[in-house]
């Protein structure tokens, strides 16, 4: 027999569907694959025993025509979605033994679906980072160069896609930390609008931005995905009520007359590919213009304020008082400076002793409002672009993934790293990232119109 | 009299502002599913929400947000249709996430007022700030083990309406008078049950003084958490000959928060709170602001229930009832209730002297609660109307009364069964009458001689002949007749 | 220009309840006033005074839920991650007040 890993989601699915295996055989080909490949450290836990029992069930339910929309199918879920059961850590010392009593609406979805569980993927510290480093269990491999970093702060799921450990993978984004280890690892990424998926046992970084989305080997693997992702939850009170489409089926590779805009301040860098893909698009039918994105460069400040203020407070409650782990102190607030210092890592916490600044009075009033305000306008050049074009394309992250070394040196906090992903969090529009490191921006709500274009920027080699 | 401290170097006046918090009554907790009822086992009424968990989101009950804006209405305050929630920042035991989610930049409710009376009898006018709604915090306890404090989270995250006061307030009095004020609004419109012993309602004081004449506010000592109408009173009234003594003194004190200590008469500082703390207040972006509409607030204001202020007025104009009268019986939701159930379709005059004398004495001797009262309003006003169809005497009505109280039977029932039934039958009293003239010749031939005063001796004696049962205003009229003859 | 200095550093350590040694405060305060600085040059910028600030993307009216009670007794569950629970209770070293 092949091997069941080369497959991807979509033809993993119609296998199962004509039997020509099971779900017990698909997974257990993963698990084999992840053990070979363990020393990437894409995983912080793995759940073999549980992903086996899964499957067994799901080749049950599909033996009796119950078949869900992901019936079978094997996933790594990054470590900042609960599982109830499971450990979930955020890479984190702090929940390092922590076992969610509940689970998150996203990943619920995806075991009604029928999807199986195959471990817990590694993510920079409460998703704060860009290259998987700040992890407390240590960096994550990139499969394609083991020197290098898969990107972050999905980079376990990134890499687990890439190196065939999974036939996809959840991951969050709040700064661009799907589509940037997408880009890194060559796999396919997206991230919904805001408020599609349920925020609801995602383990919060910054509110306002975090969103939670997949990363795949293909366009339609993600679509499919996310599709069982999305829809309203009443858990969630910034959770659409909007209509969910079946984004799969609306991959036609047509698109012909669609307006496609190119921002000028996404094209600083560009890759060896660049124009190939242009052409590419043109060929396909698309009508091509620039467009004039000018806060761009503002995103990142925009960010660094934002994301901070927020992040000091989503990580208040971390003080081992109630779960996680605990150090001791004779006082109590002894106790939550031993338990925070040694629980947290550098990175997290100075972004926390930063982040107090800008909701401190003075740094709310000189900072954070403006940095608000500043967010407006960065929505505004969408809501211009929109008026003129259908969809935005660039490249994802225009630089080659940096070493490992590189990046515990300070690499990516590098100038070119995240500029193209910042602003589409800021705005909270749909974007995603093809196989090949390019990627499309949509308007508010029309992902779909995003993952059809991006399906066919993937055909582009 | 005006309350004023006479200070060696002038008089001064007292500035103060009260800040109350309310336990909102709802099925289930502001921002979680979890139940809002008091008590429990501990950690029993918790959601993961309420013990913080990771990935756990806010969702607003709706409940709340009506239960703020009748309080609103019962402030005359403004309601605000575009109201915020926000994270208030600190560290504590019993605050799981590390933050509250209140309101400061956006209450759902804006400025209004409440009239209370004052020291000399008048009336003053105290302006409220605001009305904001917020989350409780868990309970924290320290007597169970020497060196530990156990936390409970069954009351973390329950409502609270927090309602500011301006500082409008100049004498205990009207401190007093502005909290029961306050109960009395919330107990009627059912949005908090206004009990400060349990807890369930809080009060927060700003106490300052100045020098009469002086237009300008000095710094203020907020002391925490008093929890009842006579500790407030005490509170503010301890804590501003404080100051004016350090004042005179020439020392300096702090702008600091005290605890009040009812068992020693003093206030204390809280070590704890002693850094003025920046709270570093932001927008909550787990929750959308709260928009409501013109017709939301008009149906929340269209049923709601009659207020004291407005009861009060209708009692006197509709009932006849004084001033007095009406304002003791809308005093509390329970008692007027009671009266208006006794009263319908009856004298209201009577009733009320009924409710407000046997019944009260009653209710406070056995230190029973109105609504608990084992007289029903229902059988109240059957007594009332047994007096009035004159089936019994004043008199016995009392002594039925206190079987009533006992028994909870009602009246008609008592009667007949103890034969209390008051005689109207003129043959019968008729023959009662004469026995007795018949027994006393003497004092019969001393009337009839003019000396008008014994008739009363005589009636004396056909009421104890007939038990108290007989129509006292007909055996005078019998017995009238008969010296007549 | 905001001035962030060692000693205001070291406060805001305290507020999120880390420690920071004296020297990491020192050169963290250096750069963060740098940074403050930068930013601050960036929001000099006038557009900003035309537009509101955007607090979230979400454009839905924030959802009211029923007041019914669903969620509770599941005291066990409540605690199940705690170090340390007695009775029933979550217990951490005394508070003082």
């Amino acid at each position: 027999m092949t091997d069941l890993t080369e497959l991807t989601l979509t033809d993993a699915l119609k296998g199962l569907k004509e039997k020509k295996f099971s779900s017990v055989e698909l997974t257990k080909a993963y698990l084999g694959k992840m053990e070979e490949l363990r020393r990437l450290n894409a995983y912080i836990t793995e759940t073999p025993e549980k992903a086996l029992q899964m499957a067994e069930e799901s080749d049950n339910r599909r033996a009796k025509g119950e078949a869900g929309k992901l019936e079978g199918i094997p996933l790594g879920i990054k470590d900042m979605f609960c599982t109830k059961g499971t450990k979930t850590t955020a890479a984190s010392r702090i929940l390092s033994n922590f076992i969610p009593p509940f689970e998150a609406t996203t990943t619920q979805r995806l075991w009604d679906a029928g999807a199986v569980l195959l471990g817990k993927t590694n993510t920079d510290e409460f998703a704060m980072g860009s290259s998987t480093i700040t992890s407390y269990y240590g960096v994550t491999h990139n499969p394609h160069d083991e020197n290098k970093v898969p990107g972050g702060s999905s980079g376990g799921s990134a890499a687990a896609v890439a190196a065939h450990m999974c036939a996809g993978a959840t991951g969050t984004e709040t700064g661009g930390s799907i589509r940037h280890p997408a880009s890194f690892c060559k796999v396919s990424g997206f991230k919904p609008t805001y408020g599609r998926c349920s925020r609801y046992g995602v383990i919060a970084y910054a509110s306002s931005l975090d969103e939670p989305g997949v990363l795949a080997r293909s366009v339609e693997d993600c679509a499919r995905m996310i599709e069982v992702m999305a829809g309203h939850d009443p858990k969630d009170s910034t959770s659409s009520h909007r209509e969910v489409p079946e984004f799969h089926k609306m991959l036609d590779k047509n698109i012909k007359g669609m307006k496609i805009g190119i921002p000028k301040e996404y094209q600083e860098l560009l890759p060896a590919n660049w124009e190939k893909a242009v052409q590419f698009l043109k060929d396909e039918g698309a009508v091509l213009m620039d467009v004039d994105m000018p806060h761009t460069e503002e995103a990142g400040m925009v960010y660094y304020v934002i994301s901070q203020g927020e992040a000091t407070t989503n990580l208040a409650r971390y003080d081992g008082a109630r779960y996680g782990v605990r150090e001791n102190g004779e006082t109590l607030d002894e106790m939550y400076m031993n338990t925070r210092m040694k629980g947290f890592g550098q990175e997290v916490r100075n972004r926390m002793i930063l982040g107090t600044f800008f909701t401190s009075a003075k740094g709310y009033h000189d900072y954070f409002v403006p940095a608000q305000k500043m967010r407006s306008l960065i929505k505004q050049d969408f809501d211009k672009a929109f008026e003129k074009v259908d969809v935005l394309f660039s490249p994802a992250v225009p630089i080659e993934p940096f070493t490992i070394e590189e990046a515990k040196h300070g690499a990516a906090k590098g100038r070119f790293n995240d500029n193209y992903l910042m602003p589409s969090c800021l705005t909270g529009v749909p974007a995603g990232c093809a196989n090949n490191g390019l990627q499309v921006i949509g308007r508010m709500w029309d992902d779909a119109t995003v993952l059809k274009v991006l399906d066919v920027v993937e055909m582009c080699k | 009299m005006t309350y004023r401290i006479e200070g060696k170097t002038g008089t001064w006046e007292l500035v103060c502002g009260l800040e109350v918090h309310c336990e909102i009554i709802s099925n289930s907790k502001v921002f979680s599913g979890a139940s809002a009822e008091f008590g429990g086992e501990p950690n029993d009424h918790v959601a993961f929400l309420d013990a913080g968990f990771p990935g756990q989101l806010p969702v607003l009950n709706e409940k709340c947000v009506e239960q703020c804006i009748k309080t609103g209405f019962g402030l005359n305050a403004k309601i605000n249709k575009h109201s915020v929630f926000d994270r208030k920042n600190y560290f504590y035991g019993d605050l799981p996430t590390g933050y509250q989610i209140t309101q400061l930049f956006y209450p759902i409710v804006g400025e209004g007022y409440l009239d209370v009376t004052n020291e000399d009898g008048g009336i003053s006018r105290i302006g409220i700030e605001r009305l904001h709604l917020e989350q409780d915090a868990g309970k924290s306890i320290h007597d169970m083990h020497p060196t530990r404090s156990y936390l409970d989270f069954n009351r973390a995250g329950v409502g609270l309406m927090e309602i500011v006061s301006k500082p409008d307030v100049r004498s205990p009095e009207e401190a007093g008078d502005y909290l029961r004020k306050l109960r009395s609004i919330v107990r009627y419109l059912g949005t908090c049950d206004g009990n400060m012993d349990e807890g369930s309602m809080r009060c927060d004081i700003n106490v300052s003084v100045r020098k009469v004449g002086e237009t300008e506010f000095r710094h203020r000592v907020e002391i925490k958490n008093v929890n009842s109408v006579k500790f407030v009173m005490q509170a503010i009234d301890l804590e501003a000959h404080r100051q004016v003594e350090l004042y005179e003194a020439g020392q300096t004190f702090p702008q600091e928060t005290r605890l009040f200590d009812p068992e020693n008469m003093e206030t204390r500082s809280m070590r704890s709170k002693e850094n003025a703390l920046d709270y570093r207040y932001f927008p909550d972006p787990d929750l959308p602001p709260l928009d409501i509409t013109d017709e939301y607030i008009e149906n929340i204001r269209k049923n709601l229930p009659e207020l004291p202020e407005v009861k009060k007025a209708r009692f006197m104009d509709e009932l006849g009832l004084s001033e007095y009268d009406a304002r003791i019986l809308v005093s509390d939701r329970e008692t007027a209730l009671y009266f208006e159930t006794a009263a319908k379709g009856r004298d209201a005059k009577k009733v009320a002297n009924w409710v407000m004398g046997d019944l009260f004495a009653a209710l406070n001797r056995e230190y029973i609660a109105i609504e608990n009262s084992p007289v029903s309003p229902e059988n109240l006003g059957a007594l009332v109307d047994l007096i009035t169809d004159g089936t019994i005497s004043g008199k016995i009505a009392k002594e039925v009364f206190e079987i009533m109280f006992e028994t909870k039977k009602d009246p008609a029932a008592i009667v007949e069964e103890k034969g209390l039934k008051q005689v109207s039958d003129t043959g019968a009293i008729e023959k009662m009458i004469d026995e007795i003239l018949a027994a006393n010749p003497d004092k019969v031939a001393e009337i009839k001689a003019g000396k008008d005063k014994l008739k009363g001796w005589f009636v004396g004696q056909i009421m104890k002949a007939s038990q108290g049962k007989v129509n006292p205003a007909l055996a005078n009229q019998l017995l009238e007749q008969k010296l007549k003859n | 220009m905001t001035k962030i200095d060692k000693d205001t550093i070291k406060e805001m350590a305290f507020w999120v309840r880390v420690r920071i040694p004296d020297e990491e405060a020192e050169v963290m305060a250096k750069e963060f006033t740098e940074t403050l600085s930068w930013i601050g040059e960036r929001l000099k910028n006038p557009e900003i005074q035309t537009v509101p600030p955007m607090v979230t993307p979400f454009d839905e009216q924030i959802p009211l839920r029923q007041d019914i009670v669903t969620e509770g007794h599941q005291t066990a569950a409540v605690l199940s991650n705690a170090t340390d629970a007695t009775d029933e209770f979550f217990s951490v070293p005394k508070m003082v007040e």
